[in-house]
């Protein structure tokens, strides 16, 4: 019922849309390509994936988005506005765990929060809402040094997401995650997902990954970036409405599919 | 069962760490009183006990060992008698209990002039001087050393003439700070200070430099103002290692201490020293030397615990990476 909801309304409006963006890094005065002429959209609600060999532009395209990094050609748009600094309306989770280790559980997820809540009590229950939110509710005052790296980017899940981001930016998330944890974590994040109606930009190197949690995927292909191929993913999401049988036989086909894809996507100036 | 034997491990560690602590000196304590007390293992001189008929000779005298035998010789060819001595050590190297009783006696001596210290006054006067200085450099230094690494066109304005700056030797400052500042311990205090600010700021800001980007830019998603990177991301950011920074330089403080103490009205532990050194009172140098090292590791261990109180975030769980 609520996924018909979303699809409807997402089907809609546009909430992230990347408009001729080209990015050119310049290494000791030599310009390097490293992204060129990427058009994308993402819906409200929609959840995309990308994925790309290493080194495709696909940390440089999500910073870009960001506002960590400036486009040199095009740029990122959300809902129409051009971006042009990191601000509130979008959320981040690095690869790197990137918790404040100077501060508790709860203070990292308050920190964002000083805006909207300048009272540090209030925001300290609302930061405990999201603490308990992914989970921890019994580690808020532990500092991130003594969480294992699951439980840490759960936590900076919740930092990300209290502010009340439109988009949730996501760079390898569970890539330092051991494979049991990162399953649980995936599941997690479909339920937050579904939750609280946001948009999510998964990047990945696993395939497998993506296509267990993606609505769409976007194929990077290498030297210069460029996007090679956009790809609904249609499998029911069977489990609870939310999850993927990555052993079902039309599991098997996609990920094929999009396997070939990758491997044939090698660099233009070979 | 795991959990014991990997206590017992961490036990069995901390001992080991304790034991090489105390053979790190004890090493050189056994060397010095092998050197001191085993007959023949250095002795290069003969120390004196009767003259015999070698006119100069004195008792208590120390004479080079061949030079001994020669005089020796001629004395018995003369028909007087042969002098007689037994293998010594050079003044330079007191005996451990020689130092252990300058030890006792430099606290118990009173000074010999009124307008003099007592041995305890003296090292207190010295730790002032270090306290004075070191808290100026700070409070001018870590600010500008943190506002350089934060900020470039900070790091430009400042840092190239500070770099020009370090190479100023601080004691070349002496007689102008006593020109300037009087003869008392505001000079001394000068000096500590200029020999630690310019280099301090330069070794923050480049801490500040260090740390991780992944902070600050987690920090710029979640909406944080250049005021508040500043102060709830940098600044405590880099504390533990501006921290370990400060424990480094405060060491350096006491390299200058030396010439701090002998500008203006000399005073101080390092006068002291520089005094019996010109005695040859070298038990007390080497006492003196001893109480200066007991300072310095002692408030160095203060401070690395207080460390640990102060930033409990950098203690790692049981059994983590
Ligand atoms: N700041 C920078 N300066 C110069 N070149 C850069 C910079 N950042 C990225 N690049 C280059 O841009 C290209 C894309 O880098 P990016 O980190 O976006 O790749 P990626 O797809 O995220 O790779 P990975 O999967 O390994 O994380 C690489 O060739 C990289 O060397
Ligand atoms: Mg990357």
């Amino acid at each position: 019922m609520a996924a018909v909801e979303t699809q409807m309304l997402s089907s809609s409006s546009v909430k992230l849309a990347f408009r001729d963006l080209g990015k050119t890094f310049f290494v000791q005065g030599e310009p390097k390509l490293a992204l060129q002429n990427i058009n994308a959209e993402i819906r409200t609600g929609e959840f995309v994936s990308i994925v790309g060999a290493s080194g495709c532009g696909k940390s440089t395209l999500i910073r870009i988005a960001a506002g960590l990094e400036q486009a040199s050609e095009g740029g990122v748009y959300v809902e129409d506005n051009l971006v042009i600094k990191p601000g509130q309306d979008r959320g981040m989770v690095f690869q790197q765990f990137s918790l404040f280790p100077w501060l508790t559980v709860k203070e990292n997820v308050m920190f964002g929060l000083q805006d909207q809540c300048p009272d540090k009590a209030r925001r300290g229950e609302k930061a405990l809402v999201w603490v308990e939110r992914v989970g921890l509710g019994e580690f808020v005052d532990y500092y991130p040094n003594q969480l294992s790296g699951g439980m840490q980017q759960r936590v900076a899940i919740a930092r990300a997401l209290a502010p009340g981001p439109k988009v949730l930016l996501m760079d390898e998330p569970f890539a330092a995650l051991d494979a049991q944890t990162r399953g649980r974590m995936q599941r997690h994040l479909l339920e937050i997902w579904r939750n609280l109606n946001i948009t999510v930009v998964f990047i990945t190197h696993d395939l497998e990954e993506a296509v267990l949690l993606a609505d769409k995927i976007f194929v990077l292909a290498p030297k210069p970036g460029r996007l090679v191929a956009t790809l609904p993913i249609d499998i029911p999401r069977t489990k609870d409405d939310l999850e993927r049988d990555k052993y079902g036989p039309e599991f098997e086909r996609v990920f094929k599919k999009i396997s070939a894809l990758l491997a044939d996507s090698v660099p233009l100036d070979h | 069962m795991a959990l014991q034997s990997h206590a017992s491990f961490v036990v069995g560690r901390q001992d080991k760490a304790r034991l090489l602590t105390m053979g790190s000196f004890l090493l050189p304590l056994l060397l010095w009183a092998a050197v001191s007390y085993v007959p023949g293992l250095w002795q290069p001189l003969i120390k004196v006990s009767t003259p015999g008929g070698v006119a100069f000779y004195q008792e208590g005298m120390l004479v080079e060992k061949d030079q001994f035998q020669i005089q020796a010789q001629s004395a018995l060819e003369r028909g007087d008698a042969a002098p007689t001595g037994s293998p010594a050590n050079p003044v330079y190297l007191p005996a451990p209990h020689e130092v252990a009783a300058a030890l006792y006696t430099s606290f118990t001596t009173p000074p010999v002039r009124r307008s003099e210290m007592w041995f305890h006054q003296s090292i207190w006067h010295s730790v002032t001087i270090i306290f004075w200085g070191f808290l100026y450099s700070c409070l001018l230094g870590v600010p500008l050393g943190v506002l350089c690494g934060a900020y470039k066109p900070v790091s430009q304005l400042a840092e190239p003439f500070i770099e020009f700056a370090r190479y100023f030797p601080a004691p070349a400052f002496g007689a102008l700070a006593v020109a300037i500042l009087g003869i008392h311990d505001a000079p001394k205090v000068a000096i500590i200070f200029i020999g630690t600010f310019f280099q301090m700021v330069l070794v923050i800001a480049n801490t500040t430099r260090r740390l991780d980007t992944r902070y600050v830019e987690a920090a710029l998603t979640l909406g944080a103002n250049r005021l508040r990177l500043l102060w709830q991301v940098v600044v405590p950011g880099i504390l533990p290692d501006l921290y370990k920074d400060l424990r480094i330089l405060l060491g350096w403080a006491w390299t200058y201490l030396i010439v701090a103490e002998l500008i203006g009205t000399s005073s101080g532990i390092t006068w002291f020293i520089t005094q019996q050194a010109r005695y040859k009172n070298f038990d007390m140098v080497f006492a003196a030397l001893i109480i200066l090292g007991l300072i310095g590791l002692l408030s160095d261990l203060l401070l690395e615990r207080m460390g640990r109180r102060l930033f409990p975030w950098q203690e790692k769980r049981l059994g983590g990476s």
